[in-house]
C-alpha cells in the first residue's frame, strides 16, 4: 500500500478548455461577459435593454444558458444578432465545454462584446471558468442588500456588480449603501451600475463602460 | 449543487490517474475542498459514492480536507481569517488583500495497493 501525492485540480479538464475559449475568443478581439445572478434578477431583460440602446453602436452576440427552454435566445433574437441557446436540462451551471460547442456554432464575424448568460444560480457558476474576460454579477433591489453576505463567492470573483430595478427601490426596504458597502467588504475592487431594465435609468454608464473596454 | 459533476469529475481524474500508475488498485482518494469553493462535503461524500458503483473505484474511500480560507493583507502583510463575511485586516482595519488559501478544488493524494 503506498500513497501517491497528486495535487491535480479536479476541474482541470474545465479550465483546459476554458483557456482554449479564451484564445480563440481573443484571437477575435472579442471582449467577452460572464453574466451571473440568481433567477430573476433580469438578466436577459438588461440584454435586451443593452441591445435596445447600444446594438446601432456596438456588434453583440449572446450566448443563454438555461435549465430548459429557449425562451430568453427567442426573446434576443428579436434584435437580429447571432444568440444560441445552451439547454443544460437540469445542469444548476455553464461549463467551458458546452460554451465551446456553442461558439462552434455562432457567427461571431466583426463581433465586439460576447455576453455568456449563464443559468440563475449564485452558487455553481462561480466555480466554472468559461474563458470570460470578467465575471459579472446581476443583484437586483427586490433580492434584498444582504445578497453579498450571503452569497460571498459570487461578490468575490465577480469584477461588476449591476444593481437592477433600481425603480422599484421607493417601494421596498432595500438599502443601497448598504448593499454596495457589503459587498465592498468582501470585494474592495467590484464597480457598481445602478440601473433599471424596465425604465432605462443608468443604463449610460453601463454602455459607456462597454464602450471604453472594447476601445482599450 | 455541483457537487453531483464534482464527483463523476474525480472519477474521470481517477480513470486518468489509474493508468499513469499501472493499473493499481486506487483505495483511497484525499480531496482538498477550499471554504470558498462553494462545496458541500457532505453531498460531495453522497454524491461520490452514489457514482463510484458501476466503476472500478467501488471499493475506494473519498477522504475529504477541509482548507480554510485565509488573507494576506496587502498593506501590512498580517494573515487573517475569515469572519462575518468581512475581509477586513485586522490589524491595520483596511480591506486590501490576497486570498492565500481556500479556493482549492483538488485531489491531493490517492492511495493505492
Amino acid at each position: 500500500m503506498s500513497v501517491i501525492t497528486i495535487e491535480r485540480k479536479i476541474l482541470a479538464k474545465n479550465d483546459e478548455i476554458a483557456r482554449q475559449n479564451r484564445d480563440y475568443l481573443k484571437s477575435k478581439n472579442i471582449f467577452t461577459l460572464n453574466l451571473m445572478s440568481s433567477p430573476g434578477a433580469g438578466k436577459t431583460s438588461i440584454l435586451e435593454k443593452t441591445l435596445e440602446f447600444a446594438q446601432d453602436k456596438i456588434n453583440f452576440a449572446v450566448i443563454e444558458g438555461d435549465v430548459q427552454t429557449d425562451n430568453d435566445a427567442q426573446r434576443i433574437a428579436k434584435y437580429g444578432i447571432p444568440v444560441i441557446q445552451i439547454v443544460t436540462n437540469g445542469g444548476c451551471h455553464l461549463e467551458a465545454n458546452l460554451v465551446k460547442n456553442a461558439l462552434e456554432n455562432l457567427s461571431l464575424e466583426g463581433v465586439q462584446i460576447l455576453f455568456i448568460e449563464n443559468v440563475g444560480n449564485l452558487v455553481c457558476p462561480t466555480s466554472y471558468d468559461l474563458g470570460e474576460d470578467l465575471k459579472i454579477i446581476i443583484s437586483s433591489t427586490t433580492e434584498g442588500d444582504d445578497k453579498p453576505q450571503k452569497y460571498p463567492s459570487a461578490f468575490l470573483v465577480s469584477n461588476v456588480c449591476l444593481i437592477n430595478k433600481i425603480d422599484l427601490n421607493q417601494h421596498l426596504d432595500f438599502n443601497l449603501e448598504k448593499f454596495k458597502s457589503n459587498a465592498k467588504k468582501i470585494n474592495p475592487k467590484i464597480i457598481f451600475f445602478e440601473l433599471s431594465a424596465k425604465t432605462g435609468e443608468g443604463f449610460d454608464g453601463w454602455i459607456s463602460w462597454l464602450k471604453e473596454k472594447i476601445s482599450q | 449543487m455541483h457537487e453531483l459533476s464534482i464527483a463523476k469529475e474525480i472519477i474521470n481524474t481517477l480513470n486518468g490517474l489509474k493508468k499513469e500508475y499501472e493499473n493499481k488498485n486506487i483505495i483511497k482518494v484525499v480531496v482538498q475542498i477550499g471554504e470558498m469553493s462553494a462545496i458541500l462535503p457532505d453531498s460531495l461524500e453522497y454524491n461520490f459514492n452514489i457514482v463510484k458503483e458501476d466503476t472500478t473505484f467501488s471499493n475506494a474511500k473519498l477522504e475529504l480536507e477541509i482548507v480554510p480560507l485565509k488573507f494576506k493583507c496587502n498593506k501590512c502583510n498580517e494573515i487573517f481569517g475569515f469572519s462575518e463575511n468581512e475581509f477586513c485586516c485586522p490589524k491595520c482595519n483596511i480591506i486590501d488583500y490576497q486570498i492565500t488559501q481556500g479556493a482549492e478544488l483538488q485531489i491531493k493524494e490517492i492511495e493505492v495497493e
